[in-house]
């Protein structure tokens, strides 16, 4: 069976008509990013996963409904892609690179700062992956239940006991600490 | 329902918490959290996790958007999702062959190998050299490409990897398996350097990328007909994956 060429997959057509879309897909990477950044906390694979994330939303933009929420239907989109990489991820543990995990915030960060980050990150790799999705679109995204519902693709009662379960398991790890070294966060 | 059977629920903290309570319910569930310290106790408890969450990775927002992430920079390119997909079509596809060939799809994929590790192996011999990195500068880009053409007997390119943050230090001739190979090796502002390894191929034939890692080193290789080119960094994944894509669009134009 002859070997695909690279080029195959190299080129496609770059959609040109649709200069509205793209600003408002722009207007939602910074979103995207931090999204996916607190969701794998390794700053390259959090933007492979942005970056496959705009390429299926452009490459299906027809599937857009103007009037909801892009964000949200972005955020659809990268939650399919990301249960997509888990699933790959479990059946193929010997492909994957392990990356450092990114520390790095872009303003110089002081030692308070690394050390929140570090406690909540490593909090919230504690939790399921559904529930830290729901727990991340809520707290850090400000996304509705309802939309949360819908990029999960869940009956908003499930919504409700993930971040319940989240933010019940999140307290005991980090409350649990002598310190409770989330006061210091302003 | 009236006041004193309203029940309080997990539900409507949350959505106190969380902003997304209606106006109507508010002052319901402000009286109940009076009478009730527990849950006012936990409903804090949760504000102070939002609090944490936001100042661990508020900041990524303002973070300069690389222009792979840009969909309207020159630097955007599609194809990533493809490329797995079409990696993941190659590994079935080369199941499958193996399958029924046995054996020759083995070979092939054996001597690709090779010519990844020969590809790395010069790059950790020269790729830590400081006084003589190459044998010929970068600056001499002409005569660097017209002499390894005429040596490898084919029409060779150096690609252009400035828009990566790599600079062209220069090129060398290597001896391979199949007769001479050329390394061209480019450096970054932090003085990270990559290398670019061509050479002929016994056997006409064209593959997808793959990909061979080791150590910290990686490699993305192809074949293209009459010579196979392997891309070697130290560096993450998906960083070298981009480098190679901007190295085989250059090649291939």
């Amino acid at each position: 069976m002859p070997a695909r060429h690279p080029a195959s997959f190299a080129r496609q057509a770059r959609p040109a008509d649709v200069p509205d879309f793209l600003s408002e897909i722009e207007r939602c990477i910074p979103s995207l990013r931090r999204y996916a950044r607190a969701l794998m906390r390794d700053r390259e694979r959090a933007d492979d996963l942005v970056q496959d994330c705009l390429e299926r939303a452009i490459s299906r933009r027809r599937l857009w409904r103007p009037g909801g929420s892009l964000r949200a239907w972005l955020f659809t989109i990268m939650h399919n892609l990301y249960a997509n990489e888990m699933r790959r991820r479990s059946t193929q543990p010997g492909l994957v690179p392990v990356d450092e995990i990114d520390g790095a915030l872009s303003r110089p960060a002081d030692q308070t700062d690394r050390l929140v980050m570090r406690d909540v990150g490593a909090a919230l790799d504690q939790l399921s992956v559904d529930q830290r999705e729901v727990l991340l679109l809520v707290a850090l995204e400000g996304l509705s239940y309802a939309e949360v519902a819908a990029v999960q693709d869940v009956p908003i009662g499930t919504v409700m006991s993930r971040l319940s379960r989240a933010r019940e398991r999140l307290g005991a790890l980090l409350d649990g600490d002598p310190a409770s070294r989330l006061r210091r966060v302003k | 329902m009236s006041g004193e059977a309203e029940r309080i629920t997990d539900q409507d903290l949350h959505a106190l918490a969380d902003g997304q309570l209606g106006e109507e319910r508010r002052a319901a569930v402000e009286r109940w959290l009076q009478a009730h310290p527990e849950d006012a106790a936990r409903l804090a408890g949760w504000r102070r996790q939002t609090a944490a969450i936001q100042a661990a990775f508020g900041a990524v927002a303002d973070e300069p958007v690389s222009e792979r992430l840009r969909p309207r920079a020159a630097g955007w390119r599609f194809g990533r999702l493809a490329a797995i997909a079409a990696s993941i079509a190659l590994f079935v596809a080369g199941a499958l062959a193996g399958w029924i060939g046995h054996g020759r799809m083995g070979d092939e994929r054996a001597m690709d190998l090779r010519l990844a590790d020969r590809a790395i192996a010069a790059h950790r011999v020269y790729a830590v050299e400081v006084r003589h990195p190459v044998e010929v500068a970068g600056s001499d880009e002409d005569h660097l490409v017209r002499w390894l053409s005429k040596r490898l007997d084919y029409e060779l390119r150096v690609p252009d990897l400035s828009r990566a943050g790599y600079r062209l230090m220069g090129g060398r001739l290597l001896a391979s398996e199949g007769g001479p190979a050329a390394q061209f090796m480019y450096e970054d502002g932090a003085g990270r350097r990559i290398t670019v390894y061509c050479s002929r191929v016994a056997q006409r034939r064209e593959t997808a990328f793959r990909f061979e890692q080791s150590g910290a080193i990686g490699a993305f290789y192809w074949l293209d007909g009459a010579v196979g080119y392997a891309i070697i960094g130290e560096m993450p994944r998906p960083a070298l994956l981009t480098i190679a894509h901007m190295v085989y669009d250059q090649i291939e134009q």
